[in-house]
Protein backbone atom coordinates (compact mmCIF):
# COMPACT_ATOMS: atom_id res chain seq x y z
CA UNK A 1 0.00 0.00 0.00
CA UNK A 2 1.35 3.50 -0.61
CA UNK A 3 1.94 5.83 1.65
CA UNK A 4 -0.41 8.68 0.28
CA UNK A 5 -3.08 5.76 1.25
CA UNK A 6 -1.71 4.75 5.04
CA UNK A 7 -1.63 8.49 5.41
CA UNK A 8 -5.36 8.71 4.35
CA UNK A 9 -6.41 5.86 6.20
CA UNK A 10 -4.50 7.27 9.56
CA UNK A 11 -6.57 10.49 9.03
CA UNK A 12 -9.30 9.27 9.17
CA UNK A 13 -8.92 7.04 12.03
CA UNK A 14 -8.06 10.44 13.92
CA UNK A 15 -11.27 12.49 12.69
CA UNK A 16 -13.24 9.04 13.83
CA UNK A 17 -12.32 10.02 17.22
CA UNK A 18 -13.72 13.50 17.25
CA UNK A 19 -16.85 12.40 15.08
CA UNK A 20 -17.78 9.38 17.66
CA UNK A 21 -20.56 10.92 19.10
CA UNK A 22 -22.36 11.89 16.15
CA UNK A 23 -21.98 8.51 14.41
CA UNK A 24 -23.56 6.65 17.86
CA UNK A 25 -26.38 9.15 17.93
CA UNK A 26 -26.95 8.33 13.82
CA UNK A 27 -26.53 4.54 14.59
CA UNK A 28 -28.95 5.19 17.61
CA UNK A 29 -31.46 6.85 15.14
CA UNK A 30 -31.00 4.04 12.74
CA UNK A 31 -32.08 1.66 14.78
CA UNK A 32 -35.15 3.25 16.30
CA UNK A 33 -36.90 4.13 12.62
CA UNK A 34 -35.55 0.08 12.28
CA UNK A 35 -37.62 -0.86 15.12
CA UNK A 36 -40.77 1.42 14.57
CA UNK A 37 -40.79 -0.38 11.47
CA UNK A 38 -40.49 -4.00 12.39
CA UNK A 39 -43.72 -2.41 14.59
CA UNK A 40 -45.69 -1.33 11.49
CA UNK A 41 -44.63 -4.58 9.79
CA UNK A 42 -46.25 -6.74 13.00
CA UNK A 43 -49.20 -4.71 12.30
CA UNK A 44 -49.31 -5.43 8.87
CA UNK A 45 -49.26 -9.11 9.22
CA UNK A 46 -52.30 -9.05 11.81
CA UNK A 47 -54.33 -7.71 9.15
CA UNK A 48 -53.53 -9.46 6.25
CA UNK A 49 -53.69 -12.63 8.59
CA UNK A 50 -56.55 -14.20 6.43
CA UNK A 51 -60.30 -13.53 6.34
CA UNK A 52 -61.39 -12.25 10.09
CA UNK A 53 -59.80 -14.87 11.74
CA UNK A 54 -58.57 -18.27 10.94
CA UNK A 55 -60.57 -20.10 13.35
CA UNK A 56 -62.77 -20.83 10.64
CA UNK A 57 -60.40 -23.38 8.79
CA UNK A 58 -60.91 -27.10 8.51
CA UNK A 59 -58.59 -28.74 10.60
CA UNK A 60 -55.70 -29.62 9.17
CA UNK A 61 -55.66 -26.06 7.10
CA UNK A 62 -55.74 -24.49 10.03
CA UNK A 63 -52.68 -25.99 11.68
CA UNK A 64 -50.91 -25.00 8.01
CA UNK A 65 -52.09 -21.76 7.78
CA UNK A 66 -50.79 -21.07 11.61
CA UNK A 67 -47.84 -22.28 10.82
CA UNK A 68 -46.85 -20.53 7.29
CA UNK A 69 -47.71 -17.08 9.32
CA UNK A 70 -45.64 -18.06 12.02
CA UNK A 71 -42.78 -18.88 9.42
CA UNK A 72 -43.19 -15.67 7.75
CA UNK A 73 -43.58 -13.40 10.75
CA UNK A 74 -40.33 -15.24 12.18
CA UNK A 75 -38.49 -14.36 8.54
CA UNK A 76 -39.85 -10.77 8.17
CA UNK A 77 -38.50 -10.00 11.68
CA UNK A 78 -35.38 -11.14 10.62
CA UNK A 79 -35.14 -10.51 7.61
CA UNK A 80 -35.37 -6.52 8.96
CA UNK A 81 -33.26 -6.57 11.43
CA UNK A 82 -30.43 -7.94 9.33
CA UNK A 83 -31.25 -4.83 7.25
CA UNK A 84 -31.22 -2.50 9.93
CA UNK A 85 -27.90 -4.33 11.28
CA UNK A 86 -26.62 -3.74 7.67
CA UNK A 87 -27.34 -0.16 7.22
CA UNK A 88 -26.24 1.11 10.39
CA UNK A 89 -23.68 -1.53 11.70
CA UNK A 90 -23.73 -3.46 14.94
CA UNK A 91 -24.57 -1.22 18.21
CA UNK A 92 -21.72 -1.25 20.79
CA UNK A 93 -18.64 -1.84 18.30
CA UNK A 94 -15.39 -0.37 19.63
CA UNK A 95 -11.86 -0.75 18.22
CA UNK A 96 -8.64 0.95 18.46
CA UNK A 97 -8.60 4.07 15.99
CA UNK A 98 -5.55 3.49 14.13
CA UNK A 99 -5.48 3.61 10.43
CA UNK A 100 -4.83 0.08 9.59
CA UNK A 101 -7.21 -1.01 12.11
CA UNK A 102 -9.69 0.99 10.50
CA UNK A 103 -8.57 -0.44 7.36
CA UNK A 104 -8.94 -3.71 8.55
CA UNK A 105 -12.26 -3.23 9.88
CA UNK A 106 -13.32 -1.95 6.74
CA UNK A 107 -12.92 -4.39 4.63
CA UNK A 108 -14.63 -7.02 6.96
CA UNK A 109 -17.39 -4.96 7.51
CA UNK A 110 -18.33 -4.84 3.71
CA UNK A 111 -18.29 -8.18 3.49
CA UNK A 112 -20.91 -8.58 6.82
CA UNK A 113 -22.93 -6.06 5.30
CA UNK A 114 -23.35 -7.49 1.69
CA UNK A 115 -23.81 -10.95 3.30
CA UNK A 116 -26.85 -9.46 5.42
CA UNK A 117 -28.07 -7.59 2.76
CA UNK A 118 -28.06 -10.55 0.68
CA UNK A 119 -29.52 -12.37 3.64
CA UNK A 120 -32.64 -10.10 4.47
CA UNK A 121 -33.53 -10.03 0.70
CA UNK A 122 -34.10 -13.27 0.58
CA UNK A 123 -35.64 -13.94 4.75
CA UNK A 124 -38.14 -10.79 2.84
CA UNK A 125 -38.88 -12.47 -0.25
CA UNK A 126 -39.21 -15.88 1.63
CA UNK A 127 -41.23 -14.36 3.84
CA UNK A 128 -43.86 -13.17 1.45
CA UNK A 129 -44.11 -16.16 0.10
CA UNK A 130 -45.22 -17.91 3.04
CA UNK A 131 -47.94 -14.95 4.01
CA UNK A 132 -49.06 -14.69 0.44
CA UNK A 133 -49.29 -19.11 1.03
CA UNK A 134 -51.46 -18.50 4.36
CA UNK A 135 -53.36 -16.05 2.21
CA UNK A 136 -54.11 -18.63 -0.26
CA UNK A 137 -55.30 -20.90 2.41
CA UNK A 138 -57.16 -19.09 4.06
CA UNK A 139 -59.27 -17.93 1.12
CA UNK A 140 -59.69 -21.41 -0.42
CA UNK A 141 -60.53 -23.14 2.48
CA UNK A 142 -62.01 -20.79 4.79
CA UNK A 143 -66.43 -22.15 5.17
CA UNK A 144 -68.84 -20.11 4.91
CA UNK A 145 -71.33 -20.30 7.95
CA UNK A 146 -74.40 -21.78 7.12
CA UNK A 147 -77.20 -19.38 8.29
CA UNK A 148 -79.83 -22.22 8.75
CA UNK A 149 -77.86 -25.17 10.39
CA UNK A 150 -79.38 -26.28 13.66
CA UNK A 151 -78.75 -28.78 16.14
CA UNK A 152 -81.61 -30.94 17.62
CA UNK A 153 -81.04 -32.43 20.94
CA UNK A 154 -83.82 -35.40 21.59
CA UNK A 155 -84.59 -38.12 23.93
CA UNK A 156 -83.23 -40.31 21.41
CA UNK A 157 -80.05 -38.22 20.53
CA UNK A 158 -78.42 -35.13 18.53
CA UNK A 159 -79.32 -34.34 14.88
CA UNK A 160 -77.81 -31.94 12.36
CA UNK A 161 -78.79 -30.47 9.57
CA UNK A 162 -80.44 -27.48 7.97
CA UNK A 163 -83.79 -26.60 9.23
CA UNK A 164 -86.35 -26.87 6.67
CA UNK A 165 -89.71 -26.01 8.74
CA UNK A 166 -90.61 -25.69 12.19
CA UNK A 167 -94.54 -26.38 13.16
CA UNK A 168 -95.58 -27.31 16.65
CA UNK A 169 -96.22 -30.87 15.36
CA UNK A 170 -92.76 -31.69 14.50
CA UNK A 171 -89.62 -30.31 13.34
CA UNK A 172 -88.26 -31.33 9.65
CA UNK A 173 -84.42 -30.95 9.20
CA UNK A 174 -82.40 -31.46 6.14
CA UNK A 175 -79.45 -34.11 6.84
CA UNK A 176 -75.91 -32.51 5.78
CA UNK A 177 -74.52 -36.03 5.44
CA UNK A 178 -75.48 -39.28 4.11
CA UNK A 179 -78.55 -38.65 1.70
CA UNK A 180 -78.87 -35.25 1.70
CA UNK A 181 -82.05 -34.90 0.00
CA UNK A 182 -84.50 -37.08 1.91
CA UNK A 183 -85.82 -34.82 5.40
CA UNK A 184 -85.35 -35.68 8.95
CA UNK A 185 -88.79 -35.09 10.60
CA UNK A 186 -88.39 -35.33 14.11
CA UNK A 187 -91.68 -34.87 16.38
CA UNK A 188 -91.89 -31.80 18.74
CA UNK A 189 -92.66 -33.76 21.75
CA UNK A 190 -89.20 -35.17 21.54
CA UNK A 191 -87.26 -32.32 21.09
CA UNK A 192 -85.46 -31.11 24.01
CA UNK A 193 -83.62 -28.16 23.16
CA UNK A 194 -82.33 -26.20 19.11
CA UNK A 195 -79.36 -24.64 18.77
CA UNK A 196 -77.94 -22.34 15.71
CA UNK A 197 -74.78 -24.35 14.65
CA UNK A 198 -71.38 -23.73 12.51
CA UNK A 199 -71.05 -26.65 11.16
CA UNK A 200 -72.28 -30.33 11.29
CA UNK B 1 24.33 5.43 23.51
CA UNK B 2 23.15 8.90 23.56
CA UNK B 3 19.82 9.86 21.40
CA UNK B 4 20.44 11.67 18.53
CA UNK B 5 19.11 15.85 19.42
CA UNK B 6 15.84 16.92 17.88
CA UNK B 7 16.96 18.32 14.38
CA UNK B 8 14.46 21.07 14.14
CA UNK B 9 15.86 22.62 11.08
CA UNK B 10 14.48 19.77 8.80
CA UNK B 11 12.54 20.75 6.22
CA UNK B 12 8.45 19.07 6.71
CA UNK B 13 8.46 15.95 3.86
CA UNK B 14 5.91 13.34 3.69
CA UNK B 15 8.58 10.74 3.33
CA UNK B 16 7.81 6.47 3.84
CA UNK B 17 10.81 5.52 5.99
CA UNK B 18 9.65 1.96 5.44
CA UNK B 19 10.18 -0.81 8.20
CA UNK B 20 12.57 0.71 10.98
CA UNK B 21 13.72 -0.96 14.00
CA UNK B 22 11.74 -1.73 17.29
CA UNK B 23 12.81 1.33 20.00
CA UNK B 24 9.38 1.83 21.04
CA UNK B 25 7.38 1.62 24.32
CA UNK B 26 3.91 0.56 24.17
CA UNK B 27 1.99 1.66 27.17
CA UNK B 28 -1.72 0.43 27.29
CA UNK B 29 -4.89 0.85 29.47
CA UNK B 30 -8.41 0.07 29.01
CA UNK B 31 -8.91 3.54 26.90
CA UNK B 32 -6.59 2.51 24.68
CA UNK B 33 -2.77 1.84 23.00
CA UNK B 34 0.01 4.44 23.17
CA UNK B 35 3.27 3.93 21.17
CA UNK B 36 6.02 5.69 22.30
CA UNK B 37 9.34 6.80 21.06
CA UNK B 38 11.56 8.82 18.39
CA UNK B 39 10.99 9.76 15.17
CA UNK B 40 13.68 7.87 13.27
CA UNK B 41 13.79 11.16 10.93
CA UNK B 42 13.93 13.82 12.91
CA UNK B 43 14.61 12.06 15.90
CA UNK B 44 11.72 14.21 18.37
CA UNK B 45 9.93 12.55 20.85
CA UNK B 46 6.69 10.93 19.26
CA UNK B 47 3.72 9.69 20.84
CA UNK B 48 1.13 7.77 18.94
CA UNK B 49 -2.14 7.18 20.51
CA UNK B 50 -5.16 4.82 19.73
CA UNK B 51 -7.67 4.92 21.46
CA UNK B 52 -10.98 2.60 21.60
CA UNK B 53 -13.65 4.00 19.20
CA UNK B 54 -16.76 2.69 17.26
CA UNK B 55 -16.36 0.89 14.83
CA UNK B 56 -14.87 -2.54 15.32
CA UNK B 57 -17.05 -5.53 17.40
CA UNK B 58 -16.94 -6.56 20.46
CA UNK B 59 -20.72 -7.16 20.70
CA UNK B 60 -23.43 -5.18 22.59
CA UNK B 61 -22.50 -6.44 26.10
CA UNK B 62 -18.64 -6.82 25.57
CA UNK B 63 -17.31 -7.72 28.69
CA UNK B 64 -13.63 -6.86 27.61
CA UNK B 65 -14.67 -3.47 27.33
CA UNK B 66 -13.40 -2.56 30.93
CA UNK B 67 -10.47 -5.07 30.22
CA UNK B 68 -6.87 -3.50 28.86
CA UNK B 69 -5.97 -4.62 25.72
CA UNK B 70 -3.78 -7.94 25.93
CA UNK B 71 -0.42 -8.36 25.15
CA UNK B 72 -0.64 -9.86 22.18
CA UNK B 73 -3.07 -7.24 20.77
CA UNK B 74 -0.72 -4.74 21.56
CA UNK B 75 2.23 -6.46 19.74
CA UNK B 76 -0.16 -6.98 16.61
CA UNK B 77 -1.36 -3.01 16.77
CA UNK B 78 1.93 -2.14 16.69
CA UNK B 79 3.12 -4.04 13.84
CA UNK B 80 0.56 -3.33 11.34
CA UNK B 81 -0.03 0.18 11.98
CA UNK B 82 1.84 3.25 10.16
CA UNK B 83 3.37 5.69 12.44
CA UNK B 84 3.58 9.34 11.67
CA UNK B 85 5.89 11.74 13.02
CA UNK B 86 3.84 13.65 15.70
CA UNK B 87 7.06 15.09 17.51
CA UNK B 88 4.91 18.33 17.68
CA UNK B 89 7.29 20.84 16.73
CA UNK B 90 5.97 22.52 13.20
CA UNK B 91 8.74 21.86 11.07
CA UNK B 92 9.36 24.29 8.21
CA UNK B 93 6.74 23.55 5.42
CA UNK B 94 4.45 22.02 7.52
CA UNK B 95 0.98 22.15 5.78
CA UNK B 96 -1.74 23.93 8.26
CA UNK B 97 -4.09 21.56 8.01
CA UNK B 98 -2.21 18.39 9.33
CA UNK B 99 -3.42 15.81 11.26
CA UNK B 100 0.29 15.05 12.63
CA UNK B 101 2.80 17.44 13.33
CA UNK B 102 6.23 16.80 12.78
CA UNK B 103 8.18 16.06 10.56
CA UNK B 104 6.24 14.40 8.24
CA UNK B 105 8.05 11.01 8.49
CA UNK B 106 5.79 8.38 8.25
CA UNK B 107 7.23 4.59 8.87
CA UNK B 108 5.86 0.87 10.43
CA UNK B 109 7.61 -0.91 12.76
CA UNK B 110 10.04 -4.08 12.00
CA UNK B 111 8.89 -7.45 14.04
CA UNK B 112 12.07 -9.18 15.69
CA UNK B 113 13.69 -6.03 16.61
CA UNK B 114 16.82 -6.24 19.16
CA UNK B 115 16.44 -3.71 21.30
CA UNK B 116 13.44 -1.36 23.35
CA UNK B 117 10.43 -3.63 22.13
CA UNK B 118 8.47 -2.69 25.39
CA UNK B 119 4.83 -3.70 25.75
CA UNK B 120 3.19 -2.56 29.08
CA UNK B 121 0.33 -2.72 30.78
CA UNK B 122 -1.31 -0.01 32.48
CA UNK B 123 1.11 3.13 33.14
Amino acid sequence: MSAGVDRRWAELARELEFSQLDQLRKQAEGWRNGLIGLTALVAVLAVLKGRDDLSRLPSPWQTVATSLLGAAFLLLVAGSLTAVRASFGKPGEVLHLGGQSLRKWTLTEIRRVRRALYLSTVAFACGMALVAGALGVSWTHTEEPAADLVKVSTSAGEFCGRLVSYVPSEVTLLPTSGDTTKPLVIRAPDVRKITPATAC
Amino acid sequence: MSNPAHDQDLKYQQVGLGIVDDVFQVVADTDGITVNGACPRCHGKTSTTFPKGVAGTKGLFSRSRAEPPSVAEQAALKATETFFCECGFAHTGQPENTLFEGCGAQWKVGPGSTSGSGIGGTP
